[in-house]
């Protein structure tokens, strides 16, 4: 399945998917109002920017980082902080929290660099830890332990909110996924496939890897902007582990490496995380089993393989288009 | 004061001796990352709680063992197959420790827990009063790491251990079970995290986040150098007398972790392979 023209094909296939999902989500509203649904929906956009975000860095580039909080809290805090002191409204400072994603994402591009895989893995375990640390000793800047509030919502109307985050999620995940497909997706997926290869064939990795961290760094900072707003607070719990554990969840449930599974994937996880509201205990336990389930038994996402299966058996959109996926698919095998 | 420093140091050098050996045997031998190393400590001090309505003794023996099965049905089901591919499987680990803590929470609670002693009393060295049981665990974790040494240095299983460190596809060539020895490292490392509960665990109390004592000792790891056995050992004890200073001198619990995450950072960054390391992750 590695060839570009069944690449191409499952692509077709998915963007067909694409603008399903699309429609679906933008009609939704004209079939409920309910305030509680739609805020749910809101964060599950949230987490497919968030999900998306981690995904081009793990996903695609082969960096696995175990502290996308990192950028998502720092952008929070930017955000939250433009907003409560300078007065500026969300249009400005959600995507200032962005800058300061690509920002983050700039630095910690630095120990990447140097170090391979497990190393970094440890590194971006400590990071998120060091920098709620840095907001427990400010706390009159930072607010401390209770964190700030007060921040001006996105939007009074909850639909409104819903179409904003809608076509925020959307129009990210469609640009992720044409830079995906693109020449600079292409090299991304050489440094995650041959990191020595990669730079034998004259491909400058290091300018590619702060690339992909600033892309990353972004779009995760929107994201985290965005919720702040949303919930119009912050607390230094966005720093915690089981944070991270959510863009990683996303990512994964929808298929590691495909950008749009993370939509998927987020909407998941969201009604996971709803329907364990009354159970919240469970809550934390219940997405790490998840998602140990799905890296262990399903490495290509569980929406990846149920989409997969459909193709399988009901056969693909016209005959043509099933013969020839057959005969890549037997040239390949 | 210097002598609070050198005893105190050298007893929390002694419980990241303890806790790294575990964690850089298995990640020096199967090359995994077994971030749930800290819970399986956290654990078996849980469990050790749990089961001491049967008597201290018996109580210890079965948690440990306990901890040794749980660590190998982790590997076998878990860990294991995912062995080729490192990020994922560190990824899964993490995860079990998330689960290790949220299960800790919902069984026995979130506020604090202690267990007993193993040995009662106090000795006056140098001045300074010291708990038998710090006295107890340090000799414990000298003895522990000794036998290890031991092993890997004299035994046959040792020996394979070695091979398998050295280069996994040469070893199954001479005709070694790498899988057998795989497992058994995990025994071991298990073993290791059970010892460092039944002494270690008595000197502090029990939360269900005890486990992120692995971040604690993650700038040990790495300026031992990952997988690195002496390594770990000397870099216990140097960043255990850092913390130490750093916290009789200057105070500060959350500046002793800060002080020691910049070594690591800088150690990451100048020399990434640690004192001894070999760059054994890369080698693949």
């Amino acid at each position: 399945m590695t060839t570009s023209q069944s690449v191409l094909t499952q692509n077709l296939a998915e963007h067909k998917y694409a603008l399903a999902v699309s429609i679906i989500l933008l009609v939704i509203p004209v079939f409920t109002r309910d305030y509680y649904i739609l805020s749910v929906l809101v964060f599950a956009n949230i987490y497919a920017i968030f999900g998306a975000s981690w995904d081009i860095l793990g996903g695609i580039t082969g960096i696995f980082s175990f502290g996308q909080v990192l950028f998502f809290g720092v952008a929070a805090y930017m955000s939250a902080g433009l907003n409560l002191f300078f007065g500026l409204p969300p249009i400005v400072t959600i995507p200032v929290g962005g800058a300061f994603g690509v920002l983050v994402g700039l630095v910690a591009a630095i120990p990447s660099l140097r170090l391979k895989g497990p190393y970094f893995a440890i590194i971006s375990l400590v990071f998120p830890g060091i920098l709620a640390g840095v907001i427990y000793m400010y706390p009159a800047i930072t607010g401390g332990d209770a964190g700030l509030y007060g921040l001006t919502p996105i939007s009074a109307d909850i639909i409104v909110t819903y179409y904003a985050s809608t076509i925020l999620a959307l129009a990210s995940i469609l640009l992720l996924v044409r830079l995906v497909s693109s020449r600079i997706g292409l090299i991304f997926k050489s440094i995650r496939d041959d990191e020595d290869t990669a730079e034998a064939s004259g491909i400058n990795t290091t300018r590619y890897k702060f690339l992909s961290f600033a892309i990353s760094g972004f779009f995760a900072g929107i994201a985290g902007g965005f919720q702040a707003h949303q919930l119009m607070s912050i607390s230094p719990f966005v720093f915690n582990t089981s944070y991270s554990f959510t863009a990683i969840l996303s990512a994964s449930l929808g298929g590691v490496g495909t950008i749009f599974g993370s939509l998927a994937g987020a909407y998941l996880t969201a009604f996971l995380n709803e329907s364990l509201r009354s159970l919240v205990q469970f809550r934390v336990l219940i997405s790490a089993i998840v998602m140990i389930l799905v890296f262990r038994f399903l490495p290509e996402g569980l929406i990846r393989r149920i989409t997969r299966r459909y193709n399988f058996r009901f056969g693909t959109w016209s005959a043509v288009k099933k013969l020839k996926r057959e005969k890549i698919d037997a040239t390949n095998s | 004061m210097i002598e609070e420093i050198v005893i105190s140091a050298l007893i929390l050098g002694g419980l990241y001796a303890l806790l790294s050996l575990g964690f850089s045997l298995i990640t020096g031998v199967a090359r995994i990352m077994n971030f749930a190393h800290g819970a399986f400590y956290m654990l078996a001090a849980y469990l050790i709680y749990s089961a001491l309505s049967w008597g201290q003794g018996p109580a210890i023996i079965v948690s440990v063992a306990l901890i040794i099965v749980i660590s190998l049905v982790v590997y076998k089901l878990l860990v294991g197959p995912l062995r080729e591919k490192e990020a994922e499987a560190a990824l899964v680990t993490l995860a079990l420790a998330l689960i290790i803590q949220e299960g800790v929470k919902l069984i026995w609670g979130p506020d604090y827990k202690s267990i007993p002693y193993v040995i009662t009393g106090y000795v006056t060295i140098m001045g300074v009063r010291v708990v038998t049981q710090k006295l107890v665990a340090l000799f414990a974790s000298i003895v522990c790491v000794a036998g290890l040494f031991l092993f890997i240095r004299f035994t046959k299983s040792g020996k394979a251990t070695r091979a398998v460190t050295q280069n996994i596809e040469v070893a199954r060539l001479v005709g070694i079970n790498v899988s057998t020895v795989l497992m058994v490292t995990m025994a071991i490392s298990g073993l290791l995290a059970g010892l460092a509960a039944v002494f270690f665990a008595p000197l502090s109390v029990l939360s269900p986040t005890e486990w992120t004592v692995l971040f604690q000792f993650f700038p040990v790891i790495v300026l031992g150098g990952l997988g690195s056995l002496k390594g770990s050992m000397i870099a216990s004890f140097l960043i255990a007398f850092i913390e130490k200073t750093v916290e009789f001198t200057i105070g500060g619990g959350f500046l002793m972790q800060t002080v020691t995450f910049v070594i690591m950072l800088v150690v990451l960054l100048v020399k990434p392979t640690g004192l001894f390391g070999k760059p054994v992750m890369r080698e693949r």
